[in-house]
Order: C-alpha cells, then structure tokens, then sequence
C-alpha cells in the first residue's frame, strides 16, 4: 500500500468503526494508530504513544477548554439561566411571540458565557421550556426556539469549537472570538425575526403576554450587568492581549463562579454538579481530540491532504464553487455527525484546500472566514432535522412533545441559518471587519 | 445525551470514579485559582514563576481523572444514527464488540503512559522553571488512565455477558 492508500483506508476504517458503534474519540484514536504503525513503523507508534497522551491533556493552550467548560456550569448551576431569561422576558415579552423572542435573547446572553451548543439548549429549557407551554406557546415553536437558541452558545464567543479551530489553524483565538461577535448578533436577530413572522403567521402558537412597567424591567435585569461585565472582560481581554486565552478563561470561570455562590445561591452540591458534569464533558472532548491528534499526524505523514488539494487546484473550479461544496459536506455530515470530531476529521483536508485557492484574501484573512464559515455550518447540523443533536437534547428534557413537532419548529431557524451562511460567503467582511483584518 | 437516565455512582466502580472525579474537578479549580493569582499579581509586575507549568500539571492530571468518570457514565459520543433503528440483539452485540475495542485502546494507552512515566523518571525529566519531577504527574495521571482501563474492561466483560448482570451504561435501550 501506498502512503496515499493508508490515507484513505483510514477514513474508511473510522466509518467502520462508527457505524460499528464504537465512540468517535476511540474510532479516530485505532484508525490513526493503524496508520502511523502502517507508515513509520510500530515502535515509533508506541515511543509516542508513551508522551503523547498526557502531553494533550497537560497542554497550557488546551487548558483553556476545561476552564471554559467550568464557567458554562458554573453560571448553570449559579441560576444565572433563570437570571437571564428573565430580564430578556420583562423586555421582550410584550412583543409579538415575546417569549420566545426572550427564549432567544435569553440563549444569546447565556451563549457570551457558555461555550457549548448542547449546554446552553439543556440549561435554557429547563427554564423557558416550562414557561413558553405555561403561557400556551405552541409545543413545535416552543422547543424549535430552543434548538435553535442553543446553537447561540457555540455562536457567539466564547466557542470551544471556535477555540479548538483557532489552536489547530493556530491563528488567535482573540480575533476569531471577535470575528464571531456580527455573525452571532446576525444570527440572534435572524431568530428574533423568524419567530416575529411564525406569531405572525400562526398567531394561535404565541398567545401575547402582558407588558411590563419599566422599574419591573430594570429590577428584572439587575443580574444580567456583573455577568456582562464578565463576558467584556474575558473576549475583550484575550483580544486586546490583557491576558492570554486561559487566563482569560479562568478569571471567567472565577467571576462567575462567585457570582453563582454570592448572587446564585451555588453551595457544595452546586459545586459537584458543576465539577461532575465539566469533569464528562472535558473527558468526551479530549479523548475525541487525543484521537483526532494521532489521526492527523497519520494522516500528514501519508501526503493525502497535500495531494488533494493540489487535485482540486488542478480542476480550475473557481474558489468559490469549491468553498460552496465544502460547506454542503460539512452540512451534510453534520446532520449526522458529532460537531467536533466532524471538524478535527475535515481540517487536515480542507485548511490546507483552502489555503491553496485564490479568494484574493491574504492567508490569515482566509483562515479567520473559514474558521467563521465552519462554526455556522456546524451549527446549522445541530438543528437540522432529522439527526441534529439539539433536537434529541429538547427532545430529552421536554418529552412530551414528539420529536415531528420539532422538526416543523425549527425548519423556519434552519432556513434562516441557510441565509446567513450565504450572506458570509458573499460578504468576508462581515466577519473580518470588526477584527481588523479588512 | 440527556444526562438523567445514565448511570449515577451505583457500585463501588461508580463511587470511586465520581471520588476521583471530583477530585480532578478540585485540581481543576486550583488551576484556575494560580491562574487568577497569577494575573492579579502580574498586574503589579510579579507574576507567579513557572504558574504555566503548575497549571498545566494540574490540568494534565485532572483530564487523566476525569476519564473513568465519562467511561462510566458511557457518556463518550457514539454515532447512533445508522444503528438507532436495528434490532436490540444486533445494537447489542454491536456494542459488546465496541466495548472490547474500547477497552484493548484504552489498555494500552495506559500501558504506554505509565511505561513514559518511567522514562521520565529514569532520565530524571524535570519541568523548567519550578524543577518539578515529571513522573509525578505521569504517577499521579497514571493512577487515572489504569482505572479507565479498569472500567473499561469491566464494562467489556459486562457486554459480553461474562459478568452475570447488564452493566449499567447498558441497561436502558438507548436512542
């Protein structure tokens, strides 16, 4: 077998395995060891084996993960959920589908201090889930606005995943946290504006609530200024170079921390919940990016990244033709596929694909769109239906409401994922603008 | 996904894999405590020597102890889609096959990391600023990866039937 062979035999043999139901991390883990042993020989497999695991874990750049990790569950089990989603509601409520236009401003508060797609859907449920079918929403607007909610989490900064791209690319994880700020607010008006027109067009599945006096609105958003605060400090921070990302990252998750235990009421069982559930999450996306770091290695060593891109170069497609099936694959896997092992898989292809084509962008401008591009197209798998994983999350915690109603809830979020995609291939500048890269 | 119906700490397996998660949850937050001193003390011109170092052990250590815990709970993501729909005894005998492959990975992970911690210690590794013995922490992460490989194996003999009783991250149909 040629290198290029095992190359390839080892995206085949991680489909196998996935469909032979062994987890991500695992599968990408055996298929990259295959590969190194098959390419540089067995020793030199298990000499890096002895240092690369701990290496990962004990990374400093990479501690910035579980950091993050701690502040999402922190401000989780701090009730600053229930905190947000009510000053979003004594503002918004009144309007037209008001409490799922609270549900998503809720999200897109809680999303500037979460990291997680999966979280911020589970954790705004439990709080406007209840209240949207309390007040007679209908079930599919209900639990589609909070699927689609959810995926503000990973949108606006802070982003493991956007983390996680800008250390593989290793472009600044300040400046893809700040490229990501007018696609995340585009992305909370585009959903504000989708459940404005289902209200209009289905008034029966958002009867109106009440308006609130003013005091009430200022009283209500009392809790929402030292979290903001939080969330300035620490995107800013890192951007302006105060501080390095997981310095950024543990004064986050220490503010905010104090916040849930002086504000929140967070006591000892709080703060086991908080460490137990970082401590899964921490342990799921390190073993998907421990196998992900062998595989890559593997893969670089068989040359298939560099022949393909040259492959695809030699077609004379133009660069945008080429972007444009690049996100269709990512939407397509990602209806299928776990976000993160989806985009550590594709990377090692498609960075170097995207480097080579001309955009007439110079090659940081390049990786920071991208990087923007991937996040949305990812995000959009999370709530396409049928697969996407928010859906079974909602679906889970709300189970009354059969998944089908889901489905017909989210298709309007969905659609308006498929513009805004659109509108940041045409227009790089809405994600390099505010970064200063234009 | 959806947390509740997973196993919780039943067992003495369950118990101690919470304790040492918890225990790397406290790690984690003593990282996180350096940090912010260390930025506190930076902004009068002092930073911390070698607080990089410290927290990179810390941190190091703390995923190596959160691992038996996420086994546990059979919380590592899995791709359901193609399989959701098939019969209970093929997704079953599916994942007796995936556990046993799970658990000779993880076994020799272990096996690995602990022959590196005695590496380490031979040619008497040390961090730069601070001179902390690296096989510490490669002991103290070992401690974590050799009880991943405990769970496991556990749950691989478990899958398989060999154990008398369905392990816990199997006893509900999933889906």
């Amino acid at each position: 077998m040629s290198p290029h062979d095992i190359g390839i035999a080892m995206f085949v043999a991680v489909a196998v395995l996935l469909l032979a139901r062994v987890p991500v991390g695992v599968a990408m883990l055996i298929a990259g060891a295959g590969g190194y042993a098959a390419i540089a020989g067995l020793w030199p497999l298990l000499n890096t084996l002895k240092t690369l695991p701990f290496s990962r874990f004990s990374s400093y750049t990479l501690s910035v993960i579980p950091l993050f990790l701690l502040m999402g569950e922190f401000a989780t089990k701090g009730g600053l959920n229930t905190a947000l989603f009510r000053a979003a509601r004594a503002w918004f409520g009144h309007w037209r589908g008001g409490l799922a236009v609270a549900t998503i401003g809720g999200c897109a508060a809680f999303g500037a201090i979460c990291g997680s797609s999966l979280a911020t859907a589970a954790t705004m449920s439990q709080v406007a889930g209840p209240e949207m079918r309390r007040a007679g929403y209908s079930p599919a607007l209900a639990t589609g606005t909070l699927a689609a909610g959810g995926t503000l989490g990973i949108l606006i900064p802070p982003s493991v995943i956007l983390v996680i791209y800008a250390i593989y690319t290793e472009q600044s994880i300040g400046t893809l946290f700040v490229a990501a700020a007018i696609p995340g607010l585009l992305a909370t008006a585009g959903y504000m504006l989708v459940v404005h027109l289902y209200a209009r067009i289905a008034p029966e599945a958002a009867p109106p609530t009440p308006r609130v006096p003013w005091a009430t609105r200022f009283a209500e958003s009392r809790q929402v200024w030292p979290a903001a605060l939080v969330f300035l400090v620490v995107v800013v921070g890192i951007y302006a170079g105060w501080f390095s990302p997981t310095e950024g990252a543990a004064v986050g998750a220490a503010s905010v921390g104090l916040l849930g235990v002086l504000v929140g009421g967070m006591r000892i069982t709080g703060l086991i919940e908080s460490l137990l559930a970082t401590a899964e999450t921490t342990a799921l996306m390190f073993l998907i990016l421990l196998g992900a770091e062998l595989f890559s290695a593997a893969l670089a060593l068989s040359r298939l990244p560099a022949s393909v891109s040259s492959w695809v170069v030699s077609l004379g497609l133009a660069p945008v033709t080429v972007l444009a099936i690049i996100l269709a694959i990512y939407l397509l896997l990602g209806c299928a596929m776990e976000s993160l092992a989806m985009v550590l898989l594709t990377l090692p292809v498609f960075v170097p694909l995207m480097l080579a084509l001309d955009f007439g962008l110079s090659p940081t401008q390049v990786l920071v769109w991208f990087g923007i591009l991937v996040l949305v197209s990812v995000e959009v798998g999370m709530i396409s239906p049928p697969f996407g994983l928010n859906l079974f999350v909602i679906n889970a915690l709300m189970r009354d409401v059969p998944i089908t109603e889901t489905w017909r809830g989210v298709l309007g979020f969905c659609a308006s994922d498929v513009v805004r995609l659109a509108l940041l291939v045409a227009f790089p500048a809405l994600s390099l603008w505010l970064p200063g890269l234009v | 996904m959806g947390g509740s119906d997973r196993p919780g700490s039943e067992g003495l397996l369950g118990r101690a894999a919470r304790a040492l998660a918890i225990a790397g949850g406290l790690l984690l937050v003593a990282a996180m405590a350096v940090t912010v001193a260390s930025v506190c003390r930076a902004a009068f011109g002092r930073p911390i020597l070698g607080d990089t170092e410290l927290v990179e052990m810390l941190v190091g250590v703390a995923i190596a102890w959160f691992m038996p815990w996420c086994q546990w709970r059979g919380a590592h993501v899995r791709l359901d889609v193609f399989t959701a729909r098939a019969p209970l005894t093929v997704r079953r005998s599916l994942d007796a096959m995936a556990g046993v492959v799970v658990a000779l990975a993880v076994s020799v992970l272990a096996w690995r990391l602990v022959q590196g911690g005695i590496d380490a210690q031979d040619r008497g590794r040390e961090t730069m600023f601070l001179q902390i013995p690296l096989w510490w922490a490669y002991a103290a992460a070992g401690v974590g990866m050799l009880f991943w490989a405990v769970v496991a194996a556990v749950q691989a003999l478990a899958g398989l039937g060999l154990l008398g009783s369905r392990p816990p991250h199997m006893r509900q149909p999933d889906g």
